[in-house]
């Protein structure tokens, strides 16, 4: 089981909005054994080693970049998983993210 | 017309507004929806608060806009309040913090009751935004009561 975590402000806006755009995403391509769970950025950094794949839609802090380092998470920028607006390539680097840690494992 | 759109109201459509930059611009929304009662007395502080933190501002295909919501405890009323200003405005692009000019700015008004349906419209919302037809016509619209109309007919 693979886990994505969406963090935002606050966690209840945009990182909701992202969640659901990500899961209609995995489920449009039959994709299972990947869970999708919003975080708001107070929390994150305490549960961020628990996730394999960070999506942000707030900039990274340094102490969530050094986590996302140390425990090897690739992190995605969320806000183009928000707007869609780059088309077919919108899910390139969340797929990337995962196929990376389908081939390490 | 979904369940949704019944969040837009005719009273929190605001257009050619003036202001002064980001902060001018909040205040005087702000005013407007603690008018209605649908916002607390810490809702502007709250604001700018998370706005300087996390800001909204996103750049879609065909429009710069800006979602610029506060934590829910600050709300009383589930709300979108669509606001469009005479100049551009200077906020910061949400994840990377990098300047916009934004003239669109769509105010969210979350609580936990109604978060789903927000979700959803927030959505449907980015749906539109990479329509094209959408925000040239949107973009064009300049009474509020056409705006209504035009924004609860497409959600």
């Amino acid at each position: 089981m693979l886990k994505i975590v969406v963090a935002c402000g606050s966690g209840v806006a945009t990182s909701e909005t992202v969640v659901g755009s990500i899961k209609s995403f995995l489920e449009e391509h039959s994709v299972s054994g990947v869970e999708v769970e919003a975080t708001d950025f107070k929390q994150l950094a305490s549960v961020l080693a628990n996730y394999d794949v960070y999506v942000w839609l707030a900039k990274p802090t340094p102490e969530i970049q050094e986590i996302c380092d140390e425990e090897g998470i690739p992190d995605v920028n969320g806000v183009d998983l928000l707007t869609g607006a780059k088309g077919d390539q919108t899910y390139l680097d969340l797929v990337n993210a995962l196929m990376s840690l389908k081939n390490a494992s | 017309m979904s369940n949704y759109s019944e969040l837009f109201d005719k009273d929190l459509i605001f257009l050619q507004v003036e202001a002064n930059d980001r902060n001018d611009l909040y205040q005087k929304v702000a005013d407007k929806l603690a008018e209605q009662g649908l916002v607390k007395e810490s809702f502007l502080p709250a604001l700018i608060k998370r706005e300087d933190e996390f800001p909204t501002g996103v750049i879609t295909q065909y429009l710069p806009i800006v979602l610029p919501h506060a934590n829910p405890e600050n709300v009383n009323q589930p709300f979108i309040a669509v606001v469009q200003t005479q100049n551009e405005i200077r906020v910061q692009q949400m994840g990377t913090n990098e300047d916009e000019l934004a003239r669109n700015f769509f105010f969210l008004g979350i609580v936990k009751e109604t978060q789903d349906l927000q979700v959803k419209l927030l959505q449907r919302f980015m749906q539109l935004m990479n329509n094209q037809e959408f925000v040239m016509d949107f973009k064009k619209i300049d009474k509020p009561a056409d705006m209504y109309d035009y924004l609860i007919n497409n959600f």
